[in-house]
C-alpha cells in the first residue's frame, strides 16, 4: 500500500499549513462572500411572535392615543404632527388622514365596545360633515380650506361611515354615503380608474394630477357601499375600479417595482372575495402578498439584523404609517385567502409574517414608561415614534394593521364586530 | 407535480459534474491504484454533508434566524458565484488547489470533498431545496448525484483528445450558465415570496 506522506503532487504550488496557497484565499474568499451576504442580504430577523392579546392592547393604546390627540381641538380635528421632545404641534392638516383616522376609530370602537372612541370618532364625522362640497346630487370632503375635494379623502369618509354602520347598525348616515358614494362614481374614468379632486372654484375635476394610493381607497369604500346597500349598483363601480388597479394601475402611475404596496387595494379585494374574484385579480392578489412579505422581512431584519441590521446604517426605522399599511395589506389578504381556494396556500406563510411583523411593529409603540420622560406624556403614550415626531396616520396605521393581524392570529375570518354599539341618540 | 425533476437539474448544474471532471483533467492524474478509494472517501464524505445540509434545513435557518425567502436571495447570489469559474473558464476549481488532489489521503476532504463534489452552490441549494421540496427527495437527489459524479471522477483519466476536452469544457461552461440562470431564479422567487 501506498504511503501517505506522499510528496504533494504539484511541488511548486505555494502552501500555507501544508495547504495551496491558492486555496485558503479560495476559502477566505467564500467566508467573505459568506459574511457580506449575512449582513446585507440576510440578516437575523426579529422572530418573536406576537399574541393577539399583546395587538389588541397596543390597538387599545393608540385608540386612546386618537381620543386624547383630538383634546387638542374643538372641533373634532386630531393632533396631526407633534414634536414630544419640544412639546409642540407642528401646524398642518390632512383632511385625507383625518378621515382615515376616524375609520380606525371606528374599528377600535367596535371591537372593544368602546362608547368613547365612538363619541370621539362621531366627533370627527361633525368635522367632516361641516367640510363638505355638495353638488349635482353627490357630496365630497374638501381639505381644510374648502376649494378642493379629493377622491381619497371622500373614499375614506365612505369607508369611516361604513364602519360605523358595522359598529352600530345605525343608519342615521346611510343618505350621506350614498351622496358620496355618487361623488365617487362621477369621479370614475372610463377605463376605472379615477380623477384625483374636484377643483371647487372651477367647478371641475382636476384632470392632470395622478394618486396611486386614492383607486385603491375608492375601491374600497364602493365595495363596502355594495355591502351595506347590495341593490344600488356600486359593485359595478368597484369591479371597473378592481380591475383597473389589478391590471393597468401600476403601468398608467409608471410604478417601477411593481405591484404597488397597495393596502387599501388588499382591503377591497378581500372585502369582494365573496362576491368571486376573477383570475386577474387572484394573481395581482397574490403577487401583493409577496410584496408586504418582502417588505416586512426586510423590516424585520433591519431591527435585529447582525450588528444593528444593515438598513440601520442607512436610515431610521420605517414610520408605522408605512409599517402599519404592510401589516393592514398582509391581514386583508389572510382574509381573502380564507375566503378564496386559490390563495389558501399562501395562508400559512401570511400567518407567520403577520406574527412576526404585527409584534415587531406592537413592541414599537411607546407604553406609559417609555412615555414618562416627555413633556407631555399623554401624548406620547400608545402612539408611534419615527424621527422622533408622530403623525396621526402613525396610530391609524399601525391600529388597523394590528387589529386584523390579531384576527388572523385567531382565526377570525369575521371583519365586522361581534356585538353593536348602542349609538348615541338613535 | 413532483420536484423530482427540477431536483436533477439543480443538483446536476450545482454539483456540475464536468466541471469537476474538466479540473481534475488539467492536472496530473490521481495514482491509479488509489484513485477508487480517494474517491469513494471524499464521496461519501461530500454525501454526509450535503445530507446533513438538506436534513438539517430547518435548524439551521432557525440558528440563523432568517426565513426561507431570505436565505432563498442569498443563497441565489453563492449560486452565482459558484457559476462563475465554470462558466468562464470551463472548470470547477484552480489548476492550483486541483493539484493537491494528489496529496494522498489529505486530499480527500479539500480538494476532493470540498469543494469538488460537494460544492457550495450544491451545500446552499440543499438547504434551500431542502425546504421548499422536502428534505427526503432533496437529500436523495444530492446523494446519487455526487455519487454519479464520484464514479465519473473514479474512470479515470479523464479525455485526452482535443475534441473530447472541448467537449467537456463546452458542457461545463453550459452547466454553469444553467446553474446561473437558476441562481437568478432562486434570487427573483426569494424576493417574490411571501
Amino acid at each position: 500500500m501506498t504511503s501517505d506522506t506522499t510528496t504533494p503532487a504539484d511541488t511548486d504550488t505555494p502552501r500555507w499549513l501544508g495547504w495551496p496557497r491558492r486555496g485558503w484565499l479560495r476559502l477566505g474568499g467564500w467566508l467573505l462572500l459568506l459574511i457580506a451576504l449575512r449582513l446585507v442580504l440576510a440578516p437575523a430577523e426579529a422572530r418573536d411572535p406576537a399574541t393577539s392579546e399583546e395587538l389588541r392592547a397596543a390597538v387599545s393604546a393608540a385608540s386612546e392615543w386618537m381620543q386624547r390627540a383630538q383634546s387638542a381641538h374643538e372641533d373634532g380635528r386630531y393632533l396631526y404632527l407633534y414634536d414630544p421632545a419640544r412639546d409642540a404641534a407642528i401646524d398642518d392638516y390632512n383632511d385625507v388622514r383625518h378621515a382615515g383616522v376616524t375609520m380606525a376609530l371606528y374599528q377600535a370602537a367596535g371591537r372593544d365596545s368602546d362608547l368613547e372612541a365612538l363619541a370621539a370618532a362621531d366627533r370627527a364625522v361633525e368635522w367632516m360633515t361641516a367640510h363638505l362640497h355638495r353638488r349635482d346630487g353627490w357630496a365630497a370632503l374638501t381639505d381644510v380650506h374648502g376649494v378642493r375635494a379629493k377622491v381619497g379623502g371622500t373614499a375614506l369618509m365612505v369607508v369611516a361611515l361604513a364602519e360605523r354602520r358595522l359598529a352600530t347598525g345605525d343608519p342615521r348616515h346611510d343618505a350621506l354615503m350614498r351622496e358620496l358614494g355618487a361623488f365617487l362614481a362621477a369621479m370614475q374614468r372610463p377605463d376605472g380608474g379615477f380623477l384625483v379632486a374636484w377643483e371647487i372654484p372651477a367647478g371641475e375635476p382636476d384632470r392632470i394630477g395622478t394618486s396611486r394610493y386614492y383607486p385603491g381607497e375608492a375601491l374600497w369604500a364602493l365595495a363596502l357601499l355594495h355591502e351595506a346597500f347590495p341593490g344600488d349598483g356600486w359593485d359595478e363601480h368597484a369591479r371597473a375600479a378592481s380591475i383597473f388597479i389589478t391590471t393597468r394601475r401600476d403601468d398608467v402611475e409608471g410604478v417601477r417595482f411593481q405591484p404597488l404596496a397597495d393596502h387599501w387595494a388588499a382591503y377591497g379585494l378581500a372585502e369582494m372575495a365573496e362576491w368571486g374574484l376573477s383570475e386577474p385579480e387572484i394573481e395581482y392578489a397574490r403577487r401583493l402578498a409577496g410584496r408586504f412579505g418582502f417588505l416586512i422581512r426586510v423590516e424585520m431584519q433591519r431591527a435585529h439584523g447582525l450588528f444593528g441590521g444593515p438598513g440601520r446604517l442607512l436610515r431610521e426605522e420605517v414610520p408605522a404609517s408605512a409599517f402599519g399599511t404592510w401589516i393592514e395589506g398582509m391581514s386583508a389578504l389572510w382574509r381573502l385567502s380564507t375566503a378564496d381556494e386559490r390563495m389558501a396556500d399562501l395562508r400559512p406563510a401570511i400567518e407567520e409574517r403577520l406574527a412576526l411583523g404585527a409584534g415587531l411593529l406592537a413592541r414599537r409603540q411607546i407604553d406609559a414608561a417609555g412615555a414618562s420622560g416627555y413633556a407631555d406624556p399623554e401624548l406620547v403614550r400608545g402612539a408611534w415614534l419615527s424621527g422622533g415626531l408622530t403623525r396621526m396616520d402613525d396610530q391609524q396605521h399601525a391600529l388597523s394593521g394590528l387589529l386584523y393581524a390579531s384576527d388572523a392570529i385567531e382565526g377570525r375570518t369575521n371583519r365586522s364586530p361581534d356585538v353593536l354599539l348602542p349609538s348615541p341618540g338613535r | 407535480m413532483s420536484e423530482l425533476p427540477l431536483l436533477l437539474i439543480v443538483f446536476w448544474a450545482a454539483l456540475n459534474p464536468p466541471a469537476s471532471a474538466a479540473s481534475l483533467a488539467s492536472v496530473d492524474p490521481l495514482p491509479e491504484e488509489r484513485r477508487d478509494g480517494l474517491l469513494a472517501a471524499a464521496g461519501g464524505l461530500a454525501a454526509v454533508l450535503l445530507l446533513l445540509a438538506a436534513v438539517l434545513h430547518g435548524p439551521l435557518l432557525d440558528l440563523l434566524d432568517v426565513s426561507a425567502a431570505s436565505f432563498d436571495v442569498a443563497a441565489g447570489i453563492v449560486l452565482i458565484a459558484g457559476a462563475a469559474r465554470p462558466m468562464l473558464r470551463g472548470r470547477a476549481i484552480e489548476e492550483a488547489i486541483a493539484a493537491a488532489a494528489g496529496d494522498g489521503r489529505r486530499a480527500v476532504l479539500a480538494p476532493l470533498a470540498v469543494p469538488l463534489l460537494a460544492t457550495p452552490a450544491a451545500l446552499v441549494a440543499a438547504v434551500s431545496w431542502g425546504e421548499r421540496a422536502g428534505e427526503a427527495q432533496t437529500a436523495l437527489v444530492a446523494v446519487v448525484l455526487v455519487a454519479l459524479t464520484a464514479l465519473w471522477l473514479a474512470r479515470g483519466p479523464q479525455p485526452r483528445s482535443r475534441a473530447g476536452r472541448a467537449a467537456l469544457d463546452a458542457l461545463a461552461r453550459l452547466t454553469g450558465a444553467l446553474l446561473a440562470v437558476l441562481a437568478v431564479g432562486l434570487v427573483v422567487r426569494g424576493i417574490l415570496a411571501v
